[in-house]
């Protein structure tokens, strides 16, 4: 089963106010990049806690990411073996340069921590709550009205599945009547195109006449976010945490 | 005595096409009835159903409900008002099943702790408590339209429109809604059923209504309309076709 | 615009980011290499909905997926896809959909500018997409190139030209919309 999504629980990273968990993503992603090996160490400390703490399976998680990894092992290598000429498929003069691998390491592993503090968020967090605490941060943005911004965030993570769906059945239905008899790539992209944004429109017609039947409107109650003393003490936490990992480096 | 709580007045509705919508209908429905809206495709039965939530406004007469006529504010209609569309996927706005049903309330202004309690009492009402959390597109057929109806419950409606509330759903999934039905018509809800298919629910009606052409051809008791649907493109229930009594499709 | 109207176009540019973020799950094969749709998507945005609210919905989408919501393919959201070798593109998007918006806009939908502004809006893509590789994968110019954008250019003027058959199939039948 997939480790990514909403896991229902009750446990400390849960209860953190939503605003206080973006600011722990958003310090320590910076922070990542200005701190060498020592301080990723207490970072992934901090983080495999907090992964830990909300149950995730480290194991599951790995074949979550697949696609990461294989794009990890390409940068290390391509950070570690540097070519004495540009021509890249030269592979017998490939030369492997340590610090280019220590490097590459160190990127890979600062992009691992960033994307698991990502992951915890998200098992932590229902996605209303994400959205809130992003209209509240957008709220003093000029510019920016922060609350279409949430109920289109809503629409799309709600709509993405449906959508999913219906590429598989469309591509189904042309599978169904020999597209594969099509070589051309351009009259295949030139079919599964129309239906799928017609569809998409007309289901977004139909949504509009419900959200309008359900009485929509911009100003409506919004979900209420509320701070305990667990999140400034989380948030002295955080102070602490970050200022003691820059003066290390 | 029992108000009417609509009331149409020589309704007609035409679209910028040029067809037909519905046609000089006269209709009043008594606060509390089920009423089953008949009619094959194209007969204006959607039509009919988005006049009394105010989506479409008529060009001749009017329409009140509940002493409020419909017209450019269309919130106090639409608070008494629930509609049910065809098309569960379409009306599902949040991301989880609670998500859904505090979007009409959120909506309508409440206080926080006033939604929690509507919603809780309306994902009570159509059994989802266990799945609060879950992500709507994983929903059966049945809790979709479940959900639909949840997402209207919580908005306090004395009036339901459901148009096709059957479609596309397993027999599970039809008996799951027409349970839910006929509680809400016992609970006192007054409901109109929009629909082709008069078999999975003409038992429980109070009244047949059916359209054609965008006119009400037949209007009465079930059990004495019936038996003429079919001169207007609706199939009569078997049992119906047999001579016997028509039974329900909870047994 | 009526209050309507707003909510429509609102809904619409929400619909189109959902169908972006599902065209990144849509492989279609030209020869050996499979290629995602995804980008094609975010050039129909642009020439469906205007630049406004073709920026708008690609904005949202991808804020959305910085956040850490659920909209990326694989689900490996996040910022960490910002902060990976491929983050350049996601980014190159914004000004993309809004070039082909504004050129769509601002020449009555003339079917050479328009195809021309796809071209642009693509190779804009890789203006950002590709030094952010080189940084990210350190790696030289002629390998960014030569991983992040050569192997990529024949499928995008197959996607450019296969874009201009759909909006021309389109277009007639979702009438209403842009006014």
């Amino acid at each position: 089963m997939s480790q990514l999504g909403y896991r229902h629980g009750n446990t400390i990273v849960h209860r953190f106010d939503v605003r206080l968990k973006i600011l722990y993503l958003a310090v320590f992603s910076l922070i990542s990049v200005h701190i060498s090996w020592i301080g990723l160490l207490v970072l992934t400390m901090v983080i495999v806690a907090a992964v830990s703490v909300v149950r995730l399976s480290i194991v599951s998680l790995f074949r979550d990411f697949r696609y990461l990894g294989v794009l990890m092992i390409f940068v290390l290598a391509a950070r570690s073996l540097s070519i004495p000429d540009h021509a890249f498929w030269r592979i017998d003069r490939l030369v492997f340069s340590h610090s280019g691998f220590m490097d590459g390491t160190i990127y890979c592993w600062r992009l691992t921590l960033i994307t698991l503090m990502g992951v915890v968020m998200l098992a932590s967090t229902r996605s209303s709550e994400i959205r809130a605490g992003i209209q509240w941060m957008l709220k003093p943005v000029p510019f920016i009205p922060e609350k279409k911004v949430g109920m289109m965030m809503g629409l799309i993570v709600r709509f993405i599945p449906v959508i999913l769906n219906q590429v598989m059945e469309t591509g189904q239905a042309l599978r169904a009547r020999g597209i594969e008899g099509r070589r051309n790539p351009f009259h295949r992209m030139a079919i599964l195109g129309p239906p799928l944004l017609r569809r998409t429109f007309l289901q977004a017609d139909r949504l509009v006449l419900a959200m309008e039947a359900r009485c929509y409107t911009e100003h409506r109650t919004e979900r209420p976010l509320s701070t305990t003393r667990l999140d400034w003490i989380g948030l002295v936490g955080l102070l602490g945490l970050s200022g003691m990992l820059l003066f290390v480096a | 005595m029992t108000t009417n709580i609509i009331e149409m007045e020589n309704v007609s509705h035409q679209f910028s096409d040029g067809t037909i919508g519905v046609s000089d209908i006269n209709l009043r429905i008594r606060s509390g009835e089920l009423v089953v809206l008949a009619g094959p495709n194209g007969s204006g039965k959607t039509t009919l159903l988005r006049h009394l939530n105010g989506l479409l406004l008529p060009h001749h007469g009017h329409v009140r409900i509940d002493g409020i006529e419909t017209g450019k504010n269309g919130s106090p209609v639409r608070r008494r008002v629930g509609m049910v569309f065809q098309d569960a996927d379409c009306q599902i706005v949040g991301e989880t099943v609670y998500d859904d049903i505090a979007f009409g309330p959120q909506n309508l202004r409440l206080d926080h702790a006033h939604i929690t309690r509507r919603v809780g009492s309306a994902i009570k009402a159509v059994g989802l408590d266990h799945l609060a959390d879950q992500r709507p597109h994983l929903l059966s057929g049945g809790e979709k339209r479940r959900l639909a109806i949840a997402g209207v419950l919580a908005m306090a409606p004395a009036v339901l429109l459901m148009d096709e509330p059957f479609s596309n759903l397993d027999y599970p999934g039809i008996q799951q809604v027409l349970e839910l039905i006929i509680r809400l018509h016992t609970e006192g809800h007054t409901i109109i059923v929009a629909t082709h298919d008069l078999e999975k629910i003409i038992t429980h009606a109070d009244r047949l209504i059916v359209l054609a052409d965008g006119k009400i051809a037949l209007d009465g008791l079930p059990e004495g309309v019936i038996a003429e649907v079919e001169a207007f493109g609706v199939r009569a229930p078997c049992a119906v076709r047999f001579g016997v009594k028509t039974e329900s499709w909870l047994k | 615009m009526s209050d309507t109207q707003q909510v429509k176009m609102m809904v619409y540019a929400a619909l189109m980011a959902a169908l972006t973020a599902a065209g990144a799950y849509i492989a279609v094969p030209i020869g050996p290499v499979p290629i995602v749709l995804q980008n094609m998507f975010v050039l129909l945005t642009g020439l469906l909905l205007g630049s406004r609210w073709g920026l708008a919905g690609v904005g949202v989408y991808l804020l959305a997926g910085a956040f850490g919501l659920p909209v990326f393919a694989g689900g490996t959201g996040g910022i960490g896809r910002f902060f990976g070798p491929t983050g350049g593109y996601l980014l190159g998007y914004l000004p993309a959909v809004y070039m082909v918006g504004i050129v769509s806009e601002k020449t009555n939908r003339n079917a050479f500018f328009e195809v021309s502004a796809m071209i642009g809006a693509t190779l804009l893509v890789y203006l950002i997409g590709v030094p952010w590789l080189k940084i990210a994968a350190n790696l030289s110019w002629a390998k960014a190139m030569g991983l992040g954008m050569y192997p990529f250019l024949l499928g995008d003027a197959i996607k450019i030209a296969a874009a201009f058959a759909i909006i021309k199939a389109v277009r007639p039948v979702l009438g209403g919309l842009n006014s």
